[in-house]
């Protein structure tokens, strides 16, 4: 295949997918434009050389919580929200006192009890003859569509998402410190440092000694 | 009974009656796009954003400082280089080799819609690249210059709280 052909049908692919309205197309490119920043951001902290270590393990794990979490949240939280207000939409739930006499003018003149017709299907199905009430009705479930998708996005990537990911980050770094506990421990040796010599000198006494030598174990 | 007849019944109607809300749906039909979303989630993040880095008390407080300077850069950097690059990319999107083949015979908002589409595709193949060439050092440019002026406010804050406190001190000693 070659690269115009690739080109081409890429542009098939998009008119097919995303010419209907504009929700879809915000959700599907904003999910991927947020995994592509997450990875640049993690990048960037690994190379900032100003942030010490010990906050940039921290830091990068916020980013990769943040990455997952803000794809997820934001196309499962968006599509979610999108598929109930389309649902709605459609089965008339959604509607303006413009939309809603076409609607039933529509059934009224093919002769169709409107609420079986919704049971069954939907306003678009009905309004497919009257090209004029349909481009009417689709210009008014865009704008829905946008709206919704547009508060939907503000509420999964600024509420929920960095509350989520201060929590997952936060859950790692707690396991992290547990782990590295251990292992401090197995190397220390809580005795007395073993000197050849021992001189008790003034008011220097063994207790004193053993106390000292307690403060300063000896690392292996 | 489906569900969905279930909810059919159940869900009360949403009638939209007032202009504003009508004007808002339709001002979104017509303009809103992949750059003014960015524009929307930037100015609330803003907002938002450092506030739940700053109450966050899993982590020490030197920690949670950098975290908030951070993700203000972040966002104000990801919101401009966003907002302005999608926008350029939609317009780019218009020229002919971009054009789906039959452009005489579609609508004008299908095409819209598809311009919008592939502004933004392309945006986001471009930003893959500017994210590490303009975001990233210009994040950590702005981290690194939003920590003086943050300190600054941090401190003077502090400090008014000091003296509320010592005074408070002052007044239990003295009982």
């Amino acid at each position: 295949m070659s690269l115009k052909k690739i080109f081409e049908s890429g542009k098939t692919f998009l008119y097919n997918q995303f010419s209907e309205g504009g929700g879809n197309m915000l959700i599907w490119m904003g999910a991927l434009g947020w995994f592509t920043a997450a990875i640049a951001q993690i990048v960037v902290l690994n190379v900032n050389k100003k942030i010490p270590k010990q906050e940039k393990g921290f830091l990068i794990k916020q980013e990769v919580a943040d990455g997952a979490v803000n794809c997820g949240m934001y196309l499962g939280f968006t599509k979610l929200v999108q598929m109930g207000v389309n649902w709605g939409l459609e089965k008339g739930k959604i509607t303006t006192d413009t939309i809603k006499p076409i609607v039933e003018k529509a059934a009224k003149d093919k002769k169709i009890d409107l609420t079986k017709h919704l049971e069954k299907s939907n306003i678009s199905d009905l309004l497919k003859d009257k090209a004029c009430d349909l481009a009417k009705f689709k210009k008014f479930k865009n704008g829905v569509d946008i709206f919704t998708n547009l508060i939907a996005s503000v509420i999964a990537c600024n509420i929920v998402t960095p509350l989520a990911r201060n929590y997952i980050a936060s859950i790692w770094s707690k396991k992290d410190k547990k782990n590295k506990k251990p292992q401090v421990e197995q190397n220390l040796m809580l005795k007395p440092a073993f000197q050849n010599k021992v001189e008790f000198k003034g008011k220097t006494n063994l207790n004193a000694y053993q106390q000292n030598a307690l403060m300063n174990p000896l690392k292996f | 009974m489906k569900i969905s007849n279930f909810f059919l019944k159940h869900i009360p109607e949403m009638k939209f009656k007032k202009n504003f809300i009508k004007k808002t749906i339709d001002f979104c039909d017509k303009y809103v796009s992949s750059p003014q979303q960015r524009l929307a989630i930037g100015v609330t993040a803003l907002v938002t954003q450092p506030l739940i880095d700053y109450c966050n008390k899993n982590v020490d407080e030197k920690t949670r400082d950098i975290s908030v300077q951070k993700t203000l850069a972040k966002v104000i950097v990801g919101t401009t280089t966003g907002y302005f690059i999608r926008d350029l990319c939609i317009k780019l999107s218009k020229a002919k080799i971009f054009n789906p083949n039959d452009i005489k015979n579609i609508p004008k908002n299908k095409l819209r819609n598809y311009h919008n589409a592939m502004g933004t595709f392309l945006a986001t193949i471009i930003m893959t690249g500017t994210n590490f060439i303009l975001d990233a050092p210009l994040t950590a440019f702005l981290t690194n210059q939003i920590a003086k002026p943050y300190n600054a406010i941090k401190n003077h804050f502090v400090k008014e709280k000091q003296p509320q406190k010592n005074a408070d001190k002052m007044e239990v000693n003295a009982q």
